[in-house]
């Protein structure tokens, strides 16, 4: 209690607005009956918010630029999959399972690829994202597992709670929720100690942060290891709702590339601008394909139009150029009621 | 005779065909500042930056309170308590000026709560604590210099490498930033220190050492350098001044 009581009243009604749109989001779905399709639609909002954080952590706060989300979501679906489908293991702990191997997986992709400046790094993620792509599009079996080639890999129903599949969407709905406070929970954590430090010193100029005592290619693991875990945990998630893994959807770049932009349209490096990327993007996306859908193609030409205003006219993204414009207005406020006082 | 602190045996730096620094021994002694002067592109940098582990040598070893060490890497120098500013201050723009001193401290205060206190501490000791809330690009060059200077401060370095932070400054500027630097001495640190402006050199070292195309070429107290006529030569061009 003394803690929350130290808390300044800015800081106080943040808490509030957050605690009442919590609430809202929890009990909304449970007392309307919003709909199968409606609840889809949420979960794969929540869901690309979900994405669009965990990019953050290594691509926002680290100035790792990845194009390669896909990889570690795909590795979390299938992996999460196999363990339930050959060795009937859980998917609660699946996804858990799969957000570790896929971590460190993560690192072995990471090691030879953080010594590559920027671009090229983001080219080498993406190479790697293609490369997986054609390798799970092809092996129907590996060393007598059944991966399913381009077919994608078929989850059998088996519906219990135990077994992470359900009848209703509404507990996906939770469980992604769930998902997305955690993951903007160790967000902010991760913004507020030494390693969110870090995080960003790295991506501002990784000499002068070596210089200080920063352990640079330690640090990037660790922020990579962080969102590569979100990401496979995400896909874990991803397959058990959908009950099937499409290869050529979760390898597939556009995935990959509509997460970064999500997270760099709201703003990246910063807490809630791959919240508010990801929502906006995707509506804008949904509207266009509903409205206009005589007009192929047309979704993704709006997408490309946001994209580009966005970034000539708010380089840090949505989130902070309304920030900046909000402080303004106050610090002109403030001025006046000085020079009246 | 001193207690040496930090010294480096034969260090060498070849880019391709370049010789950039040539079996230069140097060594600083505790409480001591060591200025290091030479004309542009004599290697005072590259040098600086393997005394720092920032570089890796070609050839040479360094030790540090008189055990060698193995394979110098900058962050693992910053731990052992060397500090370094870098002559092109270096900020990071992302963060506030009290968020990049924090950056700074948190090698010896893991807590953030720690780090921002000695963070802060650091901030007034170099009079920036009225600009600890500016971003980091929101400076002005004077103010820049100290920020670096701060960082590495917040390091709490034994031995601290100064790259240029003097050059650039006005000279009520320079009186300010050389009495930090004699105040920072006061406080029981050895300091390395680059500059082009020979009067505060003068007035600041102790012992002074000569670069010249990448070879050390004179070392001694200011008055004997200032004396030196191969210094003044490979400074003002043989004898046409």
């Amino acid at each position: 209690m003394s803690k929350i009581s130290a808390l300044s009243k800015g800081q106080k009604t943040k808490l509030i607005v957050l605690a009442a749109a919590l609430v809202l989001l929890l009990a909304v779905p449970a007392v309307l009956d919003l709909g199968v399709s409606t609840m889809s639609i949420l979960i794969t909002v929540l869901l690309y918010m979900y994405y669009a954080s965990a990019w953050n952590i290594m691509g926002g706060y680290t100035g790792l630029f990845s194009l390669g989300s896909g990889i570690y979501i795909g590795l979390g679906a299938y992996i999460t999959a196999v363990l339930y489908c050959e060795l009937g293991i859980s998917p609660w702990a699946g996804i858990l399972i799969s957000g570790l191997v896929t971590g460190l997986l993560s690192m072995l992709i990471g090691y030879p690829t953080f010594k590559l400046q920027s671009i090229y790094y983001s080219f080498a993620t993406f190479a790697i994202l293609l490369a997986m792509l054609t390798v799970f599009k092809n092996f129907k079996t590996v060393g007598g597992l059944k991966l399913g080639g381009a077919e994608g890999y078929k989850i059998p129903s088996g519906y219990s709670p135990m077994n992470m599949q359900f009848t209703d969407k509404l507990s996906y709905y939770y469980i992604i929720l769930a998902l997305l406070v955690l993951v903007l929970l160790a967000s902010w954590f991760l913004s507020h100690s030494r390693d969110g430090y870090y995080f960003r010193a790295i991506s501002a100029n990784k000499d002068a942060a070596a210089s200080l005592g920063v352990n640079v290619i330690g640090m990037k693991l660790r922020a990579q290891f962080i969102s590569a875990f979100f990401f496979a945990v995400g896909g874990g998630f991803y397959c058990m709702f959908m009950n099937y893994i499409d290869p050529s959807k979760l390898f597939g770049n556009d995935l990959s590339i509509n997460i970064m932009v999500m997270c760099v349209v709201g703003g990246a490096n910063t807490l809630w601008g791959p919240v508010v990327g990801a929502g906006l993007m995707y509506t804008v996306n949904r509207v266009v394909t509903i409205y206009a859908s005589s007009v192929s193609g047309l979704a993704n030409i709006v997408f490309g139009v946001v994209l580009m205003l966005v970034v000539l006219f708010m380089p840090g993204g949505l989130l902070p150029f309304f920030q900046a414009r909000l402080e303004q207005r106050k610090a002109q406020k403030e001025l006046k009621g000085g020079g009246q006082g | 005779m001193s207690e040496v602190i930090l010294s480096g045996k034969g260090v060498t730096k070849r880019f391709g065909g370049l010789l950039a620094v040539n079996h230069v021994d140097i060594s600083l002694n505790k409480n001591e500042i060591l200025g290091l002067i030479g004309p542009n592109g004599a290697g005072k940098t590259t040098l600086f930056n393997m005394l720092s582990g920032t570089m890796p040598m070609t050839e040479g070893e360094l030790s540090y309170h008189g055990s060698v060490i193995p394979n110098p890497k900058a962050n693992e120098m910053c731990k052992m308590g060397i500090g370094r500013t870098y002559q092109i201050c270096q900020p990071f723009s992302n963060l506030t000026v009290l968020e990049n001193v924090m950056v700074g401290a948190f090698v010896r205060h893991p807590k953030t709560a720690d780090a921002r206190d000695a963070a802060q501490e650091v901030l007034k000791r170099v009079g920036l604590e009225k600009r600890a809330g500016a971003g980091g690009s929101a400076l002005t060059l004077p103010e820049l210099k100290r920020m670096e200077v701060a960082r590495a401060l917040a390091t709490e370095p034994d031995v601290l490498l100064l790259d240029e932070v003097i050059a650039g400054l006005n000279p009520t500027e320079v009186e300010n930033i050389m009495e930090l630097i004699r105040e920072i001495r006061a406080g029981g640190m050895s300091i390395i220190i680059i500059e082009h402006v020979m009067r505060a050199m003068m007035n600041l070292s102790d012992r002074i050492v000569v670069i010249n195309q990448g070879s050390k070429i004179a070392e001694g107290l200011p008055a004997e350098i200032a004396a030196n006529p191969q210094v003044i030569e490979s400074y003002l061009g043989g004898g046409k001044h």
